[in-house]
């Protein structure tokens, strides 16, 4: 049994729910037998992935769908031995070379390579070039971005590239002006309520529409987020009821109680416990923007009103300062504890205003 | 081991008497090819014409051997087995803290048998090999190639066991039945530590082929990657037939007794409360007992320039009291224990002991970071410590948070620690950055002081130190992650720890092959456990007997 994002995830351009248009406009440039190289930005859970899916489906056939795992060792220039593993079909590759940190350059430039360098046997059936999918193209080096530039312009007869992007801000110009961008916005709250009850009834499961419009509010506006929220909610009870709970993901709930132990106290004693908490986390995996972002929604809703710009203020500088440095937890443990002594020299200022 | 045995090589090009073991430098010209060298038996006294010779050398001799006496004859019964050919005695590894006389008694055992000691050395450089490779007399079998120390290591061990030694068979018409030769291993080349498989892989062989018995010495590290049961896993050792005797260090009594006897050898008079006092200090460590013995004793001779250049920055300070033979000198020449300047650097900034004396007047606005001169400079205590600066400030940030008074105190230190992290993760400017690494703990001794003024308060409380928890977090996480890669060869990692993991754990718990639950289900208590680290005892010590006078411990000798 497959979750219900991969069971539904349309496979054409023309089964697509939202953004129709630019569905549209995808499929006549497909349908023109050549594209440029495309930047596919826009926010998680808005269907990037699926459009490129769809997109290569259109070009090439269901051929695309047959896929197998690679795993490829590249060697760097100081022979250290990279294993990276690919998903590929045989029309396209599709790779995440953030995986392998900075030396993420060798390996997209001898990817493309092989790739590039043999043509397709059969080119009066199919197109002469084909793609590689870059996922996560904004956690590239800049040294892999300018490497890849060049790369770009070598292989162009025989390759395509399909970058995916959360932001074009971490994308260098020159990578951007040489490809498309298409801008997949997240999906309004009317079209993930729509989409969520497409999947149900297909399910044939029934679904109020107070409780879609409750998971769609929750989710934030991002699609997989939604649709795997309503799985959890039908494995917790079904039939749905309207006023049913939408779960959050363990973390979200572990962060929540964290904060307001660091709401409830004050103390080097509590920050030692918080550090605690800050471990389980990370040892977790939870990626630490996520860890940031979480916080600082938690916190803002417990204090005062001329506090809130400062609040945002530490957390922005504190994670900036994280992507600077190499270990989160001082960073992490660094806002908490600005944080608290912010909160209670406040706390302690209005007590004495109070008498 | 193998980086303390490289650094006394280097140390013997510039003051040789100084070595603690004369063998190293008088085949060392051999050893640079990688050839076969006979050992050469040296007693230590017949040197004594020269630079005054260590007398650590002279252990290796049967009757005077500080091993307990059980220990050697499993040894020597060892080697009888693989010298008349009982199979399942081709290696034999020795493993035990540094000093405890595995070498010796070896060496001894073998001078006994009149057995040859092969030893390998590391070649000096792989460099002056490939430099001379043509002095080298061709032999058989022999590659021309560039060779790294693994390939050197490998064709010694091939070839010991190919060839006998012509000198042995001819000049020494056995007076027993052991004329075999012997394999001696020290000192590996590092390749092992990084590849262990490599080694490995020989021994597998060699055991296999090979007729000479060797001998794999492992002195402990204190570091992981340098221990013998990463080299010689137990699994390995019992499926190749690896021999492990494990040496313990040296008793109060037997080393004692040793001391004196050297002592009474060399006709030196001496106390027995130095005596005494070096043992303590040694804690097991004969060679540095013997060599702290003769340094103290050798104070007031002439030689003592020569004997302390080596180490002479740390002796320096000594130098004003070289009249009396104190016992406190030597203790201070060889404090063993490598968790101790650790622990104190630390207790000395989280204490932040600051001098009576005022503090320099700050302007107006700063007026609140002002802080009386802190009596420990913490550019020394890293120095002392041997941590690298990133390591000091984990440990720093591990332990700072009871030693603070207030909130506002942790987010300054917290502030510095941050800053430290910003300077030493920037790895493309090196090491010329890690002299700033003492920012972490400049900052946290800042914090400490920030309301504690006049009423420096009696810290009674029993507060152990603890090494960082942030490297078993890393290690989870990072399990975590190859294990999510294995599942999911592409993708957003964001997406899949943050978002489609724990969702798929509420979903199917037993989805991706039980990864959704694990990673996405959280400890409810969240409490990381707290490693005991292994100076915890030490600050039980510490901490029962609050304030503590540092300034006549501050000399460490590191090594």
């Amino acid at each position: 049994m497959s979750l219900w994002i991969d069971k539904y995830r349309p496979k054409e351009l023309s089964k697509l729910d939202y953004h129709t248009e630019q569905a549209q406009h995808l499929k006549q440039l497909v349908d023109g037998g050549d594209f440029p190289h495309l930047l596919v930005t826009g926010p998680s859970g808005a269907g990037k992935k699926t459009r490129v899916v769809a997109l290569l489906r259109q070009l090439y056939g269901p051929g695309t769908e047959k896929l197998r795992i690679e795993h490829q060792s590249v060697l760097t220039a100081s022979k250290k031995k990279l294993e990276i593993s690919t998903v590929a079909s045989n029309y396209h590759l599709e790779v995440n070379p953030s995986d392998v940190g900075i030396h993420d350059r060798v390996v997209v430039q001898e990817l493309i390579k092989t790739l590039a360098s043999s043509h397709q046997l059969d080119t009066v059936g199919q197109r002469d070039f084909k793609v590689v999918v870059i996922v996560e193209a904004d956690k590239l080096t800049k040294d892999a971005q300018h490497g890849l530039r060049r790369t770009m312009e070598k292989y162009m007869s025989t390759c395509r590239i399909i970058l995916c992007a959360n932001s074009t801000s971490k994308v260098i110009p020159a990578i951007r002006s040489r490809c498309l961008v298409v801008r997949v916005p997240a999906p309004t709250n009317e079209q993930i309520v729509s989409i969520l009850q497409n999947i149900c009834k297909k399910e044939s499961l029934n679904l109020p529409i107070q409780l879609a419009e409750k998971i769609a509010v929750k989710s934030r506006r991002n699609l997989r987020r939604a649709i795997l929220m309503c799985e959890a909610c039908k494995v917790e009870s079904y039939p749905f009821s309207s006023t049913q709970e939408v779960s959050l993901p363990d973390w979200e709930v572990f962060l929540r109680t964290t904060a307001n132990m660091i709401v409830s106290e004050q103390s080097p004693n509590r920050l030692f416990e918080v550090r605690g908490r800050l471990y389980e986390l990370l040892s977790h995996c939870v990626p630490t923007n996520a860890i940031f972002q979480g916080l600082l929604r938690e916190l803002i809703q417990n204090v005062d009103g001329e506090l809130k710009a400062e609040v945002t203020r530490l957390a922005a500088y504190h994670e900036h300062r994280l992507n600077l440095g190499s270990k989160a937890i001082y960073h992490l443990e660094a806002f908490v504890a600005s944080f608290m002594a912010l909160y209670k020299k406040f706390l302690e200022e209005n007590m004495a205003d109070m008498f | 081991m193998s980086a303390a045995s490289k650094s006394k090589q280097k140390r013997s090009w510039i003051a040789s008497s100084f070595d603690d073991d004369d063998f190293s430098t008088t085949t060392s010209n051999d050893t640079k090819l990688g050839a076969p060298t006979i050992y050469k038996k040296l007693k230590g006294i017949s040197k004594s014409s020269k630079n005054p010779s260590l007398w650590s050398g002279e252990f290796v001799n049967k009757d005077r051997l500080a091993v307990h006496k059980k220990k050697a004859e499993e040894v020597e019964k060892w080697l009888i087995n693989a010298l008349t050919g009982v199979p399942g005695h081709r290696v034999l590894l020795l493993t035990g803290p540094a000093g405890c006389g595995k070498t010796a008694c070896v060496r001894a055992l073998a001078e006994d048998m009149t057995v040859v000691v092969k030893e390998w050395i590391n070649p000096s450089s792989v460099y002056t090999n490939n430099s001379n490779w043509e002095s080298r007399p061709w032999v058989p079998g022999d590659q021309v190639s560039e060779s790294g120390a693994a390939t050197l290591f490998r064709e010694y061990v091939s070839r010991v066991n190919k060839y006998g030694s012509v000198t042995t068979v001819t000049t020494n018409p056995s007076n027993r039945d052991y004329n075999g030769q012997l394999l001696l291993v020290e000192d590996l080349p590092n390749v092992f530590y990084r590849e262990p498989a490599l080694l490995q892989d020989i021994i597998r062989r060699y055991v296999l082929c090979g007729r000479t018995p060797a001998v794999f010495i492992m002195s402990d590290a204190p570091q992981l990657e340098h221990s013998s049961t990463r080299l010689f896993p137990p699994n390995f050792c019992s499926a190749v037939g690896v021999t492990i005797i494990q040496f313990n260090s040296v008793a109060t009594t037997l080393m004692t007794k040793a001391l004196s006897e050297v002592c009474r050898r060399h006709d030196v008079p001496v106390s027995t409360e130095l005596i005494t006092c070096i043992t303590e200090a040694a804690s097991g460590d004969l060679r540095s007992a013997t060599n702290a013995l003769q340094f103290s004793l050798d104070f007031s001779d002439t030689t003592k320039n020569i004997l302390l250049a080596p180490s002479k920055k740390k002796s320096r300070r000594k130098m004003a009291n070289t009249d009396d033979i104190s016992p406190a000198v030597a203790t201070s020449t060889n404090a063993k224990d490598s968790a101790l300047p650790l622990f104190r650097a630390l207790g000395k900034v989280l204490y932040c002991k600051r001098s009576d004396s005022p503090a320099a007047p700050l302007p107006p606005h700063l007026r609140q970071e002002e802080r009386a001169p802190a009596t420990a400079d913490p550019e020394v205590l890293l120095d002392t410590c041997y941590l690298t600066p990133p390591t000091f400030a984990a440990f720093l940030h591990q332990n700072y948070t009871p030693f603070m008074k207030s909130v506002a105190g942790a987010s300054t230190a917290l502030q510095y620690l941050c800053d430290a992290d910003l300077i030493l993760s920037q790895w493309a400017d090196g090491e010329k950055l890690w002299s700033y690494g003492s920012v972490a703990a400049r900052g946290v001794m800042h914090a400490t002081g920030v309301d504690s003024g006049s009423e420096v308060s009696k810290i009674s409380t029993f507060r152990p130190l603890v090494s960082p928890a942030f490297n078993d977090v890393t290690r989870t996480a990072s399990g975590f992650l190859e294990r999510v890669r294995s599942k999911f060869p592409t993708g957003s990692l964001h997406d899949l720890t943050s978002i489609i993991l724990p969702y798929s754990s509420i979903i199917d718990p037993y989805k991706f092959g039980g990864l959704a639950s694990e990673l996405g289900r959280m400890a409810e208590s969240g409490r990381v456990k707290q490693l005991q680290c292994h100076f915890s005892e030490h600050s039980r010590e510490e901490s029962v007997s609050e304030p503590i006078d540092y300034d006549d411990t501050i000399e460490e000798v590191s090594d």
